[in-house]
């Protein structure tokens, strides 16, 4: 890691100053006004905390800005309901008269168009979202964006939904690798394109041993439980037949083993393709990388589920804090920016944000 | 780098970002008369007016230029709370924008107070109006999810429960189907679908109370209450999730069960009235709502304490409390001294209309 940048000294390159005892107080509040306004309130407070979280992070010294405004997605929802969740559900209605009036071909066609429509909006919502938050931030004066409106990355997203879907999963690395690149290789700081490359043929060697420890701790469960299968075939046992009732016990604790098991196995890849993406993304000269290890994730994943649990859900609300922070502690930058070189961004800005990934509910931060 | 907390006096360390490069340019600010004073890399006068405060943290201060949208400067430590007297927030709103927006907002919150409070009428203004071309489709779908194939037919039992909606008489033509679950209960959908369970018909004391629970479907039918609620769903409900997310989604919900609870009493007073007519006692319906009440199930209905729960928690929340229904059943009761809602042969063939059909089932 370097020693100095533009003069300044540097440990860690990205930091994120926030605490937790400032932001929880926030949100009650935000909460109670959300709750307040019959939920009109929630697009102000997501904006807040972008704004916070934003400003609390700092980049070779120097703070993120996040430039949006409440009322940019409040549009954006008013918007995706008059020309998405209208049509949608004229759709919808329009399969189930037909139902009724025994078209069923009809009726079933439209219903699988609809599906589809549906997957290929999440695509474009996942694009449209993450373009309106990066042309909203800023650093140094200079604002992010994304070069492309979001149409070929709902095409590419619904295809490699197919593809999973024929392969049984097993495309999820290629697909993860294709959609890290197409997303983030739009994405630009001012004049300066971001380039992602990642290889999905060495994310594959990760994610075999991980499929395959899960397929074997399933058929473990079902081959050492079969007595409370065959059990619950034969149909529910008498109340207090605690005899009948053990071996069910017992397959459902083999398949909640196998559950936690494959969950392990499968944050192991999650670890590993977060620390090879981010290694093959670049920004000019600047190498960008991810610490966490699989240990890191699953501390963030229980960490996660102890706060809103032990607090009755109320630790919910910093749940967006914690994904934050825990991205920014462990994202590092390598290498010189050049910053004469990055000139303000030309792109053409969103007008309104996110109203799409809001309906579908798609996006972490 | 010389202390500033609190002074007036003296210079401040900042970084310059002109908005056109991410160019790092160090300065030192200085307030002087107008404003705040720059140098270093750059040297400027900034006037107060053209100032605006971007960001106002502990460890550093953010300025920005009411021109120059990408314009930053950066102190850091933050600057005296003196230093920054009289420069705007980014954020804040000219008057007239102010006043624009109270007027907005006030517009809005009384619409949505009209709806919260008035909307009911707007519903059941516009359900009647539906096209039958569009709810019998609906009902044939919604029947076919709701049921599916679990269903009890028999030529004896459909002739029998024909010549009991023809006396109850309703305004529109009602299709009743036998759903072939344990529970007692009963529902209405679009289009003048009726479905009645064999609990419901296997636990009834007489034919009396399977007619008592008929007409007061019949009751929502005639009131257009599931056509009522399709266009809730489609409208009402759809906007608040796509504006409120979840938390309007509750609003809603409330707002939608209170609207069953009016929509519960405008079908049980019309049953009432279609029983009267028909010369059926309404006895039959209060011994219902008794059974519903009452800790022991019938002898046909599942005993299964799930079961149960569910038909608590349905009539706890949709429906009016019985005591106050049982009133008003039991008052209309005394009035009428009607003929048996069924002949004996038409009774028997609709308690035996689950016994013999489909064959698929398991006996039971």
């Amino acid at each position: 890691m370097d020693l100095s940048v533009a003069g300044r000294p540097v440990g860690d390159r990205v930091q994120f100053e926030g605490g937790m005892g400032s932001f929880f107080p926030a949100q009650l509040g935000r909460f109670l006004l959300t709750l307040l306004t019959l939920g009109i309130h929630r697009f102000w407070w997501k904006t807040a905390v972008r704004r916070r979280l934003w400003a609390e992070t700092t980049v070779d010294g120097d703070p993120l800005e996040y430039m949006g405004r409440g009322i940019e997605m409040f549009v954006g929802a008013l918007i995706v309901f008059a020309a998405v969740l209208i049509p949608l559900s004229t759709l919808s209605i329009v399969a189930q008269l037909l139902q009724g009036s025994g078209q069923l071909l009809w009726a079933g066609l439209l219903q699988l168009g609809f599906f589809a429509l549906i997957v290929w909006q999440i695509g474009f919502a996942v694009y449209r979202s993450r373009r309106y938050m990066l042309s909203r931030t800023s650093w140094r004066g200079i604002r992010a964006g994304m070069t492309g409106n979001g149409v070929g990355y709902a095409w590419l997203s619904f295809r490699l939904t197919l593809l999973n879907i024929v392969t049984l999963g097993f495309a999820i690395p290629y697909g993860d690798a294709r959609r890290w690149n197409a997303l983030w290789g739009d994405a630009m700081l001012g004049t300066m394109p971001v380039k992602a490359d990642v290889e999905w043929r060495s994310l594959m060697k990760t994610f075999l041993p991980a499929c395959g420890g899960s397929i074997l701790a399933f058929a473990l469960a079902f081959a050492m439980g079969w007595d409370g299968l065959t059990q619950l075939g034969s149909g529910p046992p008498a109340v207090g037949d605690f005899g009948a009732l053990r071996p069910i016990f017992a397959l459902y604790g083999y398949f909640a083993i196998a559950f936690l098991a494959s969950a392990l196995l499968m944050t192991g890849y999650r670890a590993r393709f977060h620390q090879d993406a981010l290694a093959a993304t670049r920004l000019g000269e600047v190498q960008f990388g991810f610490s966490a290890t699989t240990g890191d994730w699953l501390r963030f994943y229980a960490g996660n589920v102890a706060w809103v649990v032990l607090t009755l859900g109320i630790g919910g609300l910093l749940l967006r804090y914690r994904l934050w922070r825990f991205w920014m502690t462990h994202l590092e930058v390598h290498g010189e920016i050049d910053t004469e070189a990055v000139l303000q961004s030309q792109l053409a800005r969103p007008v309104q944000g996110d109203g799409l990934a809001d309906a579908f509910d798609v996006g972490g931060i | 780098m010389p202390s500033m907390s609190g002074g007036s006096e003296g210079t401040a360390p900042a970084a310059l970002f002109d908005g056109e490069s991410a160019a790092r340019k160090a300065v030192s600010i200085r307030p002087w008369a107008g404003g705040l004073a720059l140098s270093g890399d750059t040297e400027a006068l900034l006037a107060r007016a053209e100032l605006r405060l971007v960001e106002r943290g502990s460890r550093r201060t953010v300025l920005g230029l009411a021109d120059l949208p990408d314009w930053r400067l950066v102190a850091e430590p933050a600057l005296p709370a003196d230093w920054l007297a009289g420069i705007l927030h980014r954020d804040r709103l000219t008057r007239p924008v102010v006043l624009r927006l109270a007027a907005a907002g006030a517009l809005v919150a009384a619409v949505g107070a009209l709806l919260w409070l008035k909307g009911g009428i707007l519903l059941s203004t516009a359900a009647p109006l539906v096209p039958a071309s569009v709810t019998e489709p609906m009902g044939k779908a919604f029947l076919a999810q709701l049921v599916g194939d679990h269903t009890c037919t028999t030529p004896e039992a459909q002739a029998a429960l024909g010549r009991l909606v023809a006396r109850l008489d309703p305004p529109q033509p009602v299709s009743v189907t036998i759903a072939d679950w344990g529970f007692a209960n009963a529902f209405a959908g679009p289009g003048g679908q009726v479905v009645l369970t064999r609990g419901l018909i296997e636990g009834a004391s007489g034919p009396d109370e399977v007619a008592g629970v008929l007409a007061h479907e019949i009751g929502h039918v005639a009131h257009h209450h599931p056509t009522r609620a399709l266009l809730r769903h489609y409208g009402v409900s759809l906007f608040a999730g796509a504006v409120g997310g979840g938390y309007a989604q509750s609003a809603d919900l409330g707002l939608m069960l209170a609207a069953s609870r009016d929509a519960e009493r405008e079908a049980d007073r019309y049953g009432l009235d279609a029983l009267t007519a028909a010369q059926v006692s309404p006895a039959g319906l209060a011994a219902f709502f008794e059974r519903q009440k009452g800790p022991k199930p019938g002898p046909g209905a599942d005993s299964d304490a799930e079961d149960l729960l569910k038909q608590l928690g349905s009539y706890a929340t949709t429906h009016p409390s019985d005591a106050e229904r049982l009133g008003a059943i039991r008052a209309a009761a005394k009035g009428v001294d009607g003929t048996p809602a069924l002949s004996a042969e038409d009774w028997a063939a609709l308690k035996a209309a689950c016994k013999v059909s489909p064959p698929a089932r398991s006996a039971d």
